[in-house]
């Protein structure tokens, strides 16, 4: 392989890697609407009703955001070695 | 709601009075296809972050989910979050790559390893299809809002939205475009943050105190706050979320704005930026919209026998906006979102001359040697009649449930778009002829289980049953184009596969390291 297609290769990885992180943590608040999935409701029964409509959502926006910072802190670093 | 709202009225004349100035100042510095197509390549990561954002909250987005939220609660929180959750994926996937490609449209990436005529035709059917539909149901929610907020009659709203996009894009291009959009995201996120906040206030910033008054006061109490209000079919709930998603990453006249900006670098930044704002925006409609039946039903006047504000749930953000900020607000919000719609009708424009401009006459026509006046010429010929076109679909339909329309263009862009871009950037394997056989597939599939599904067949041709059961088909009809897509390809021994294939190591390296280190 030369130096390119590893970098390539390398790159693609992470980029994959990152965005099937999302796409399995966005399909986990789908999972909710699942007949066999009801538990998850009663299982954060500790919170209240509330915080479990609104914390769901702001998790994933907060994940997600936080997941896009990283891999642009990532690739900044690798271009400044180049 | 049918009294003029001066406040709204003198709003929006400021805002269009600040957007022709910018116009005018952008046509000065528009005087090539590169600068008519993408600003020249030199708007920062920072405007673009937020170019896009104004570009991609559409007044669907602003009235659409907090309306849906008002009535159904949680289930709301779908369409909020497959909205954003597209673009963590537009940064990883896209953005570098297709930044480094270095051209003005998605058609120009599809078609530089594959054969050129074929596949610009093809992407340009289809990113025509997904403005046309975006663009009849902007137009019909412009008309609609207008006479509802400002007593202008249906059909000279429509003008107006028309003759100022063709001014802003006929004159000024992508920068006169761009300064429009980014005007708007920041009045969209003022008018939002002031009403979450004077919201948040209203309880003392104690958000479980807002939301449990929400739950007291709607007729379906604690079931906003759960799964399954509206729908409680996971595949249903699945297909919409893909569909929102994957869409967003076919969507051409958000592809374009990725190369208005000068490198690769600016393509992430512009990504993360868009993303942020966007992100926070659905915070606050989902404060807005679970917060609204806390508002609305503690005072039934403001609400019709139907349980819903004059003109429908659409119109919860801007009533609600009048209960907690009186008038002054309500006109503020009122003026947001028709700038929204016209910032987004721009945007439309721009995807669509350049479609026809570049893809069709400079690429395919003229062969890529266009007469250069020639070229931007016809942009300005097509912008004006995408403008007519603007106002003749907003008569057409004025009466149709636009709700099909404007989900259609997200199941196109997921089920053609999308396979084409993903796999031309990341899959050998992809030949011209499977990248047309797979994107034909997936553009009649779209449209073909859209028309036969409830929205259509059942709400709009009356039939008693649809012949298809799920909204957004784009669950079946995604995966459908990838599987023809590789299907056709790996069984494709013709000598213009040999060359698709080869091309892909070039197009790999220009991607990812840019013209100069790849020619190097």
């Amino acid at each position: 392989m030369t130096d390119h297609a590893e970098t390539i290769a390398r790159r693609n990885r992470r980029r994959f890697f990152y965005a099937l992180l999302t796409f399995a943590a966005y399909l986990v608040f789908a999972a909710q609407y699942l007949p066999v999935m009801s538990f998850m409701g009663e299982a954060i029964a500790g919170f209240e009703p509330v915080t479990y409509a609104i914390g769901w959502f702001c998790f994933l926006i907060v994940l997600f955001v936080t997941l896009e910072w990283r891999f642009i802190r990532t690739r900044e670093g690798e271009d400044e070695h180049v | 709601m049918s009294e003029i709202n001066s406040t709204a009225v003198s709003l929006f004349v400021s805002f269009v009075a600040l957007t022709l100035f910018l116009s005018y100042w952008a046509a000065r510095k528009t005087r090539n296809s590169s600068e008519f197509y993408t600003a020249g390549g030199n708007i920062t990561g920072l405007q673009n972050g937020t170019a896009i954002a104004g570009d991609f909250m559409s007044a669907a987005s602003f009235l659409g989910v907090s309306g849906l939220l008002f009535t159904f609660g949680y289930d709301g929180l779908i369409f909020g979050l497959g909205a954003f959750a597209g673009w963590p994926l537009m940064l990883y996937l896209f953005a570098e790559r297709i930044r480094n490609l270095g051209r003005y449209t998605f058609t120009d990436v599809v078609s530089m390893r594959l054969e050129n005529r074929t596949t610009r035709i093809i992407a340009s059917i289809s990113t025509i299809t997904i403005v046309v539909m975006y663009l009849i149901a902007q137009m019909v929610g412009a008309g609609s809002l207008v006479t509802l907020l400002f007593g202008l009659p249906y059909n000279l709203a429509l003008v107006i939205v028309a003759i100022l996009v063709v001014i802003y894009v006929a004159f000024g291009g992508m920068l006169a475009t761009t300064w429009v959009q980014i005007i708007k995201a920041v009045l969209l996120l003022i008018g939002v943050s002031i009403m979450g906040l004077l919201l948040l206030n209203s309880s003392d910033f104690d958000l479980p105190a807002l939301m449990s008054a929400s739950v007291e006061a709607h007729p379906d109490n604690e079931a906003i706050l759960a799964p399954g209000n509206m729908t409680r079919d996971p595949i249903q709930v699945l297909t919409i979320m893909i569909a929102m998603m994957f869409g967003t990453l076919g969507l051409p006249h958000v592809l374009m704005r990725l190369f208005t900006v000068k490198d690769m670098h600016d393509a992430r930044r512009s990504v993360f930026y868009a993303s942020g704002f966007i992100g926070y925006f659905y915070l606050l409609i989902v404060i807005i919209g679970f917060s609204a039946a806390g508002v609305l039903y503690a005072q039934p006047e403001l609400l019709g026998p139907n349980g819903q504000p004059a003109g429908g749930s659409n119109m919860v953000a801007v009533v609600l906006a009048g209960a907690v900020g009186g008038d002054l607000l309500m006109g503020f919000v009122s003026a947001v979102a028709f700038a929204t719609i016209l910032a987004v009708v721009a945007g439309l424009t721009v995807s669509a001359a350049a479609a026809v401009a570049h893809d069709l006459y400079a690429q395919v026509i003229c062969d890529g040697n266009p007469d250069p006046k020639r070229e931007m010429w016809l942009t300005r010929v097509t912008t004006l009649v995408v403008g007519l076109l603007a106002i003749a679909f907003g008569i057409l339909f004025e009466k149709q449930n636009i709700a099909y329309i404007a989900t259609m263009p997200m199941v196109v862009a997921a089920s053609v778009n999308f396979p084409l871009l993903l796999l031309s950037l990341y899959w050998k394997g992809l030949t011209t002829r499977g990248a047309a056989v797979g994107a034909v597939t997936g553009l009649i599939s779209a449209i073909g289980l859209t028309i036969v599904g409830p929205q259509v067949w059942v709400a709009v041709l009356g039939f008693e049953k649809p012949l298809f059961p799920y909204n957004y088909p784009a669950l079946f009809t995604m995966p459908l184009a990838f599987a023809v897509c590789w299907i056709v390809s790996v069984t494709d021994t013709s000598a213009r596969s040999r060359i698709d294939r080869d091309n892909f190591i070039a197009l790999q390296e220009r991607s990812e390291f840019g013209v100069r280190r790849a020619d190097a």
